[in-house]
């Protein structure tokens, strides 16, 4: 076995480790918060135990999901075929796709565990709304998956790409900076879309006649704030697609792209928590005031829009960082 | 629990026939390997659904340091048996691995459809 195949084993057990490692946080710490709310609930109502003890495990099989993307990805890169003809470029590929399932699936396991919790406390004050309240859990911890699924997908591409043809520097990099832009991108996202389904469940046990209305500016919501996760991905697959010149021994190149993803990544994680609280809080005010739907929808989106301006000047640095520097 | 356990009637048996006959459909179609990973994976997803369930009123009953244990305990058998079947997904090529890791989601899909098919009727 020679050196670099063996670093390419070590880099696969070491992605694989990250991708389960850091892919269990955001998963373990959604259901808890779901259990922490279904205790409450049960205090506050123990006839209906029962139910709010079926809506938490529902809950929870969903929020598991994002952990069980990273399973997939970990058990991937454990069983990786190395072979011989691996190079530095197959290291950096093994890193990054664990980095990016992992870091993927924190914000996505996290912010599902929000609606499950407040449907929790939703059926324990309306039992007789159960059924409507876990299938907007439901709809809510769906939409919370999508950047954790914008992660695995990007986890694949690079796994399953053969980038043997690139020059190694500064392809290295971007591959790096591709898992990074992908797996940092979705927390935010993540996060943001699970406190709108949170406050859209709270608002079906609030006013359950405004069921309809809740459902739908809850997906619009979460349709904003899944926006900076795909400017995420947008730059990885820019990062993964793009061809570069060689740059010898320069480390410049590589670390402008490097620094691209990063860029991108730690830039998309406010806006997408930022846009989720302007969404909660339009939600949470139309169960109280149905009437005021159109001007507190009209509110969020400018608010939405406004928290997304930083999302933007974080993804033009990093397009100039890959296409002018 | 007795909510617990029409939930483990209502989605269980529905997802393995789901499975089951989407696996034979794609076998009949010589795509073997997947549908033979769509139903490995999909029992997988029912056994992790069925030990959820079983192991959380369980811990819950229990209290104290016996409640944390056999609630690590679920998770670690759990995953370990998820980790089994992506194993066999990935060593063996009888089995596609993409098909054995979605069918570790067929009981969650399987909720879901359930919930917005009732919605969608209420609508109606």
């Amino acid at each position: 076995m020679n050196d670099i195949t063996m670093w390419a084993e070590v880099a696969a057990f070491v992605g694989g480790g990250l991708a389960m490692g850091f892919g269990a946080i955001g998963a373990a710490v959604g259901e808890g918060y779901a259990a922490a709310s279904a205790n409450a609930a049960i205090s506050r109502n123990p006839e209906v135990s029962g139910e709010v003890f079926k809506t938490m495990l529902v809950g929870q099989a969903v929020a598991e999901s994002a952990a069980i993307f990273a399973l997939v990805v970990a058990m991937l890169l454990v069983f990786a075929n190395v072979g011989e003809n691996a190079s530095w470029m197959t290291v950096t590929v093994f890193l990054s796709s664990g980095l990016c399932m992992g870091l993927g699936a924190i914000g996505s396991g996290v912010g599902s565990g929000f609606p499950a919790g407040a449907a929790c406390e939703g059926t324990a004050r309306q039992p007789a709304m159960g059924g409507r309240l876990v299938t907007n859990m439901l709809i809510g911890s769906a939409v919370c998956q999508t950047p954790a699924i914008f992660a695995l997908v990007v986890s694949f591409i690079l796994m399953f790409t053969n980038f043997s043809d690139r020059p190694v520097n500064p392809t290295w990099a971007a591959i790096l900076g591709a898992g990074l832009a992908s797996g940092l991108g979705a927390i935010g996202s993540g996060l943001g879309g699970g406190l709108v389904a949170q406050a859209s469940c709270e608002g079906v046990a609030r006013k359950p006649e405004a069921a309809g209305t809740l459902t739908n500016v809850m997906l619009l919501g979460q349709a904003v704030t899944q926006t900076t996760a795909i400017y995420g991905m947008l730059v990885s697959f820019i990062l993964m697609f793009k061809a570069f010149d060689p740059a010898g021994t320069t480390l410049a190149p590589a670390m402008a792209l490097l620094s691209a993803g990063i860029c991108m990544g730690i830039g998309a994680i406010g806006p997408g928590v930022g846009e989720g609280f302007a969404a909660q809080s339009a939600v949470g005010w139309i169960a109280r005031n149905e009437n005021a739907t159109a001007e507190l929808t009209r509110t969020m989106l400018v608010g939405q829009a406004v928290a997304e301006s930083t999302g933007i000047y974080a993804l033009v640095v990093a397009l100039v960082l890959i296409f002018v520097v | 629990m007795e909510q617990v356990n029409e939930l483990r009637r209502r989605y269980c048996p529905r997802a393995l026939a789901l499975a089951v006959m989407a696996g034979a459909i794609l076998i009949v179609l010589d795509m073997k390997p997947i549908g033979k990973g769509i139903i490995l994976g999909t029992i997988f997803s029912i056994l992790n659904f069925l030990i959820m369930s079983q192991a959380l009123p369980m811990a819950v009953v229990q209290g104290g340091k016996g409640s944390v244990l056999r609630s690590l305990g679920s998770v670690l058998v759990r995953f370990v048996l998820m980790a089994g079947a992506l194993f066999v997904g990935a060593k063996y090529d009888a089995y596609n691995f993409f098909a054995v890791a979605g069918g570790l989601f067929a009981v969650q899909l399987v909720i879901l459809a359930d919930h917005l098919l009732k919605a969608l009727r209420r609508q109606i």
